[in-house]
């Protein structure tokens, strides 16, 4: 009887463990697996039903005069101390907002603050807000090829590169440079290239 | 037995980000492009969307989303084939498939828990293992190939292994 339990516990255990190596193998089918981030991938969801996340608003009701004035010294410091930081960020050159990077390996991802992706090809190199917070414009100086994976944003992205500007909002497209030729190729949504002032290519 | 499953807004969220990846990586089995396969499994997840209060599951949520990707792959290649290498060919491959397959998303569901108890792993220890288990590749040859030694490579296997099944005792499809 005792021997009958122990035989056939022994043996439902062996029963699960090849069940998870047959499973391991049969997953050999999927070489790569790629994940991709859900709640960005949720969140362009969201806006293609079009449903924005709600913003929350919290009231907050002073219950007495002291601590209402508590309240509204605490606003005014916060109010000084955001006043400081604009400052400080205003006065700041603007090469400490960019940051500037050589590639030294294909597909060298350089990823922005808000998210977009920047597959460089060996050597090419790239000048890029390392901030977006003050900007008005997501301004890259790119020389060399590179692939873009851009987040949609208000805020136009725009490659420079020699001598031309391309713009997007939020889009796919890789940029080729071959001695003197550019090649745009755009893999989804839409981009607009134009021509640089000459300024901006001395800059570089 | 009928589900509803996509009524509340919480409930579709669930849903969708829990499946989001296993979609993807089945559409991208025909597609061959990972983009365009994040495309067909937005526009899926988007059709969804739309009836979302009418929608009775009769089968499993497995099945119908696999059914609702396969059309959506279709009608995907269908739109953009002026783009895209062999799409009858392709289209053919697809519409082959059976429409009631309640275990198609099985291998990519069981491979996003994989990858989610490989995450807290050292790299090195996830190449080792990855190479072994989904590349094929010997203990040897991962050894010549990382020039490290075999004992090194089957200590490495060893330890993510028991970690997986550590991690993964719980899992419905690992274990009854």
């Amino acid at each position: 009887m005792w021997i009958n339990i122990k035989g056939t516990s022994n043996k439902s255990k062996v029963g699960k463990l090849s069940k998870f190596d047959s499973i391991l193998k049969q997953n050999k089918e999927i070489k790569n697996f790629v994940v991709s981030d859900v709640d960005s991938e949720w969140n362009s969801f969201l806006d293609m039903v079009g449903e924005s996340t709600e913003v929350k608003k919290v009231e907050t009701k002073p219950k007495s005069k002291i601590k209402s004035l508590i309240y509204t010294l605490s606003i005014g410091i916060a109010a000084t101390l955001v006043l400081l930081l604009v400052f400080t960020l205003a006065l700041q050159p603007e090469t400490k907002i960019r940051e500037s990077y050589t590639a030294s390996k294909n597909n060298d991802i350089i990823q922005l603050a808000d998210g977009s992706k920047i597959f460089l090809q060996n050597g090419a190199s790239i000048e890029y807000p390392k901030v977006l917070s003050e900007a008005n414009e997501r301004k890259i100086v790119l020389n060399g090829s590179a692939k873009f994976d851009v987040t949609k944003s208000i805020l136009p992205f725009r490659v420079y590169n020699n001598g031309i500007i391309v713009e997007v909002l939020g889009t796919e497209f890789s940029i080729t440079q071959e001695n003197q030729k550019v090649i745009v190729e755009n893999h989804s949504g839409s981009v607009q290239i134009l021509e640089a002032k000459t300024e901006i290519i001395s800059e570089f | 037995m009928v589900s509803r499953p996509f009524v509340s807004k919480a409930d579709f969220e669930n849903v969708f980000k829990e499946y989001f990846n296993p979609l993807v990586n089945f559409v991208n089995k025909y597609l061959h492009n990972i983009e365009n396969s994040k495309e067909v499994v937005q526009i899926t997840f988007v059709k969804i969307w739309h009836n979302r209060e009418q929608i009775e599951i009769k089968t499993s949520v497995n099945a119908y989303l696999y059914q609702i990707a396969k059309n959506s792959m279709i009608d995907f290649i269908r739109k953009n084939k002026h783009n895209l290498a062999h799409a009858e060919l392709n289209i053919m491959q697809i519409e082959q498939l059976s429409d009631d397959n309640a275990s198609a998303l099985d291998p990519y569901i069981v491979r996003q828990a994989i990858e989610k108890a490989l995450a807290p792993l050292k790299p090195k220890s996830r190449e080792i293992f990855e190479l072994n288990k989904f590349e094929g590749l010997s203990y040897e040859e991962i050894a010549e190939y990382l020039e490290i030694s075999k004992r090194s490579v089957e200590d490495n296997i060893s330890k993510v292994l028991k970690h997986l099944k550590e991690e993964l005792k719980n899992h419905p499809y690992f274990f009854d």
